[in-house]
C-alpha cells in the first residue's frame, strides 16, 4: 500500500501550523502529539465519551473522529485558545466558582461545549444547556454544577 | 494511504478514474474514522467530500425537496425548510448520536452508515481475541455462532440509521452518480438484507442528494429506543406515516440486518383500528431481535407495538 505524507496548513488558536503528517493521523493526535496541546483529552478515542471536543470552523466537534488531513485550511480552537491571555473566559471562571470541576478530565470539553452554545445563544434555557453537554460524559460532578456554571456564565456575559 | 480533496463532482470522478488501488469516500467521517482505526484492511486512498460544495445544499423544487448528501445532521435538524416541510426528519436527526457528532456527520453518511454488531464493533485487540468473523474476513459469526460458513456467509449485524425509517415513509429517492452515469433509486429498493454489503451502492458511486416528494403522508412520526438518551445508536427505531386516504405505513430500524418497510391500505381492513392492530402484529412478527442485543427480544417486540400505537394516538 502506498503511503505518502499529507501536507496540511491549519490555524490552531490563531497560529498557522504547516506540517507533513500521516494521512491516518487524527486531529486529536495532531493537536496533542504534533503540537503538544494536551488540554484536549483522549478518552475513548471512538466518539463516545466526548472528551476531545474542539471547535472546527466554529462548530463543536470530536477531534478523535476527524482526520487531520481533512482539516487542511480550517480554523481550530482548543481549550488552550479560549482564555484571553491571563483573563479566563467567563465560563472558565464560572466552572471554578461553581465547583464544576472534580477530576477535570471532561472539563476542557465541557468548556468547549458551553462556549459554543453561548456564542449562538446568550440566554440558553435548562433544556438547551443539558442538550449542549449531552455528548460529553462526566463521571464526577453529576452534571448539575456544570449546568449551573453555564447558566451563571451566560448571566455574567450579558452584564 | 493517499488523501484527495476534490472541489467539484466532476473533479472527484477525474480522481477516481486515475486512482490505482482501492478508495473510499469520506463524508463527515464519524462512521468511517472509527472503521479506519479498527480495520486491518484500510484503503489506498481516501477521497474527502467536504469541499464539494454543490452536494451540501437543501433546495425546494416544484413537487419535491432535495437534500444534498453532505448536509450535516445539525444543519438538517435546524433548517427552516426541513422543519416546515418534513419536521419528523429534523426530529429524527436531533435523536442521532451527540451534538458534536451531528455537527460533523452527514445525511448521506447516515443513510450509508455501517451496520452494528457488538462483536465486530470493538478494538482490533478485543476482536482478535474472539477470532475474526465473516465481516472481518474470517470464517465464523461470533454473534450467531450457529451460522454456517458457506458460499454466502450471513452477517446479522443490525442496520442502525436513524434517518432511514422516516425516509422510507416519505418515499424518498437517492440520486446516485458514477463517472458516466446518474441514476435515481428509491430508498425502499436500496437496502440489502446482508450486514456486510448492506446496500446496492457500487464502490465507484457517490450519493449526490436525497429527493423527498411532496405530500406522501399527512402525518409522520419517529420514535427511538436506546439505553442512554444521548450518543446511543437505536436499539429500535420505528416510524409511522398516515396518508390523507388514511392508508398506513410503518418502517423499522435497529433490529434486523436491513431496515423494514410495510404499507397497509385501509380498504383491505374493516376499519382503521383493525389495520393498526394488523400493522402492530406484523411489526412484531417481522423484527428478528437477538438475545445478544441491548434489550431482551420480548421487550423489543413489545416496544414495536407500543411505539406504533402511541404515535398513531397522536394522529
Ligand atoms: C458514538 C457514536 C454514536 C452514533 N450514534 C448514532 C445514532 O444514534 N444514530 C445513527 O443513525 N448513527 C449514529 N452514529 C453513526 C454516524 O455518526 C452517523 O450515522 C453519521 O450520520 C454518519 O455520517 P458521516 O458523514 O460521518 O459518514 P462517514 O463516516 O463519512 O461515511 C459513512 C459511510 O458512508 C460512505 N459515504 C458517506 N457519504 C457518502 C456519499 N455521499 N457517497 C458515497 N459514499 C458515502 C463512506 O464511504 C462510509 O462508508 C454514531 C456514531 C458514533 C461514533
Ligand atoms: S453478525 Fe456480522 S459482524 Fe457480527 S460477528 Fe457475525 S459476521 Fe461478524
Amino acid at each position: 500500500m502506498t503511503s505518502s505524507k499529507a501536507i496540511i496548513n491549519i490555524d490552531v488558536n490563531d497560529t498557522i501550523y504547516e506540517r507533513a503528517i500521516e494521512p491516518t493521523l487524527t486531529l486529536l493526535d495532531f493537536l496533542r502529539i504534533e503540537l503538544g496541546l494536551s488540554g484536549t483529552k483522549k478518552g475513548c478515542d471512538n466518539g463516545e465519551c466526548g472528551c476531545c471536543t474542539i471547535h472546527l470552523d466554529g462548530r463543536p466537534v470530536l477531534a478523535c473522529l476527524i482526520l487531520a488531513a481533512e482539516a487542511q485550511g480550517s480554523k481550530v480552537v482548543t481549550i488552550e485558545g479560549v482564555a484571553n491571555g491571563e483573563q479566563l473566559h467567563s465560563l472558565q471562571s464560572a466552572m471554578v466558582e461553581e465547583g464544576a470541576i472534580q477530576c477535570g478530565f471532561c472539563t476542557p470539553a465541557m468548556v468547549m461545549n458551553g462556549v459554543a452554545l453561548l456564542k449562538n445563544n446568550s440566554r440558553p434555557n435548562q433544556e438547551e444547556i443539558k442538550e449542549c453537554i449531552s455528548g460529553t460524559i462526566c463521571r464526577c460532578t453529576g452534571y448539575t454544577k456544570i449546568e449551573k456554571a453555564i447558566t451563571s456564565a451566560s448571566k455574567e456575559m450579558l452584564k | 494511504m493517499l488523501t484527495h480533496s476534490p472541489k467539484t463532482v466532476d473533479e472527484l470522478f477525474l480522481i477516481t478514474n486515475k486512482i490505482k488501488g482501492s478508495y473510499l469516500f469520506h463524508a463527515g467521517g464519524t462512521d468511517l474514522v472509527p472503521y479506519l482505526k479498527s480495520s486491518s484492511d484500510i484503503p489506498n486512498n481516501i477521497i474527502f467530500l467536504n469541499r464539494v460544495t454543490s452536494i451540501s445544499e437543501i433546495t425546494v423544487h416544484a413537487d419535491s425537496l432535495s437534500i444534498g448528501s453532505m448536509v450535516t445532521l445539525d444543519q438538517l435538524a435546524n433548517n427552516p425548510l426541513i422543519n416546515k416541510n418534513c419536521s419528523t426528519l429534523a426530529d429524527a436527526a436531533r435523536l442521532i448520536a451527540s451534538p458534536q457528532i451531528r455537527c460533523k456527520g452527514t445525511v448521506g453518511g447516515n443513510i450509508l452508515v455501517d451496520n452494528r454488531c457488538h462483536f465486530y464493533n470493538q478494538s482490533p485487540f478485543n476482536r482478535g481475541s474472539h477470532g475474526e468473523c465473516f465481516k472481518a474476513g474470517g470464517s465464523s459469526c461470533q454473534l450467531v455462532p450457529s451460522t454456517k460458513s458457506s458460499d454466502h456467509p450471513t452477517c446479522r449485524a443490525r442496520s442502525v440509521s436513524d434517518l432511514v425509517p422516516t425516509l422510507l415513509i416519505l418515499n424518498a429517492s437517492l440520486v446516485v452518480r458514477s463517472a458516466d452515469l446518474e441514476r435515481k433509486i428509491s430508498v425502499r429498493d436500496f437496502f440489502k438484507d446482508d450486514g456486510i454489503t448492506r446496500n446496492t451502492l457500487k464502490v465507484e458511486e457517490i450519493v449526490v442528494s436525497i429527493e423527498i416528494p411532496d405530500q406522501e403522508c399527512s402525518f409522520v412520526k419517529y420514535r427511538k429506543l436506546r439505553i442512554r438518551n444521548a450518543i446511543d445508536f437505536p436499539a429500535l427505531g420505528v416510524a409511522v406515516g398516515i396518508k390523507k386516504s388514511r392508508d398506513l405505513s410503518v418502517a423499522i430500524t435497529g433490529v434486523n440486518t436491513a431496515p423494514l418497510f410495510h404499507s397497509y391500505q385501509l380498504s383491505d381492513f374493516s376499519d382503521f383500528e383493525q389495520m393498526v392492530a394488523h400493522a402492530c402484529s406484523e411489526g412484531k412478527k417481522r423484527i428478528k431481535p437477538l438475545k445478544q442485543d441491548a434489550f431482551p427480544p420480548a421487550y423489543k417486540k413489545l416496544m414495536v407495538d407500543q411505539f406504533i400505537r402511541s404515535m398513531i394516538s397522536e394522529y
